[in-house]
């Protein structure tokens, strides 16, 4: 139970807003089945080998080549190299724009398996 | 509530079925079976209302948990944890779908199509564009209060900010909301008895 000094205080404008929104911005009513289907595909989640076993190698062979590429090739700076560049930073620029300064933080922990196979394999080796 | 009970147990039952140990999985599906209907309306919510996606996140944030289960011994701080993780998850989505919607159309149409049999989809899909106009934050931190019902406290907790940054975030997400949905104060008003 929510004690009321837990509770954002609203005025009774604010509160008729929000309670509009709650009512009609609702997703679909879960039903028995649906609960079931969840848990169902959850377990069969839960049951498949992880990845990173298998995909870890190809994809450290794939990071190390693409980082031999980029030491041998930036520096001499060709048209072809130079959009690549662009376009990697335009991507994350474009990444970056729904996310205020306000949510620097280390997300890693939720970060894919394969990206932190690829991570260990530079950061940690 | 019997419906729900008997859902409870049989979550429990389908996830005791692997070959963990029963105690393990035990916790885990009673976890699964307390949070998984709030874990896939703050998954609907925050991502926009794709019914798919969210059972998608959900059922990822519920994968990481099992997989951390050994490291936490308390129920709470696992469930503190687990609302941390889906709400990055659900993050996450939302910047790949970004990445799709930058380069085709497709998105738009599922959006279309995953709107119908809602009571009213065209104000569902202005409640979630106004609702992606927010900053991340804002718009976590809205969900998890006003639409979630967590407290603030507990919002701070789950996010890892301040209680104060929560309360910040609150205002600045009603601001921007009342005036990104102005014109819904009319129906507001005719149907307020």
């Amino acid at each position: 139970m929510k004690r009321d000094n837990e509770r954002p205080l609203l005025d009774q404008e604010d509160r008729g807003f929000v309670d509009h929104l709650v009512a009609h911005y609702a997703p679909p009513p879960s039903t028995s089945a649906k609960r079931v289907a969840f848990d169902e595909a959850l377990r069969a989640r839960i049951e498949r080998p992880r990845r990173r076993g298998v995909l870890a190698p190809a994809l450290a062979a794939a990071a190390a080549a693409a980082l031999v590429w980029a030491t041998f090739s930036l520096p001499g700076g060709s048209n072809e190299s130079n959009s690549v560049v662009t376009s990697v930073w335009e991507e994350e620029l474009f990444l970056s724009s729904d996310v205020s300064p306000l949510d620097d933080r280390d997300d890693s922990e939720v970060l894919p398996d394969d990206y932190l196979a690829i991570a260990s394999l530079f950061l940690d080796g | 509530m019997n419906r729900e009970k008997d859902a409870m147990v049989d979550g429990v039952a389908a996830l005791q079925s692997s070959a963990a140990p029963v105690d393990v999985e035990a916790r885990f599906g009673a976890f699964v079976a307390s949070h998984r209907d709030k874990a896939r309306s703050l998954a609907w919510r925050l991502i926009g209302g794709d019914e798919d996606a969210a059972e998608d996140v959900a059922q990822d944030a519920f994968v990481k948990a099992y997989r951390a289960l050994s490291r936490f011994r308390e129920d709470s701080s696992l469930e503190t944890w687990f609302y941390r993780i889906l709400v990055n998850e659900a993050h996450r989505h939302r910047r790949w779908r970004a990445i799709r919607k930058r380069w085709s159309a497709v998105w738009d149409e599922e959006q279309a199509a995953s709107s119908s049999g809602v009571r009213d989809p065209a104000l569902q899909r202005r409640i979630s564009e106004a609702l992606a106009k927010l900053t991340r934050r804002q718009r976590e931190v809205f969900v998890l209060v006003h639409f979630e019902g967590f407290t603030v406290r507990e919002t701070a907790t789950r996010l890892g900010k301040p209680e104060g940054t929560v309360k910040s975030h609150l205002h600045r997400a009603l601001k921007a909301l009342r005036t990104e949905l102005a014109d819904l104060q009319d129906s507001i008003e005719r149907s307020q008895p």
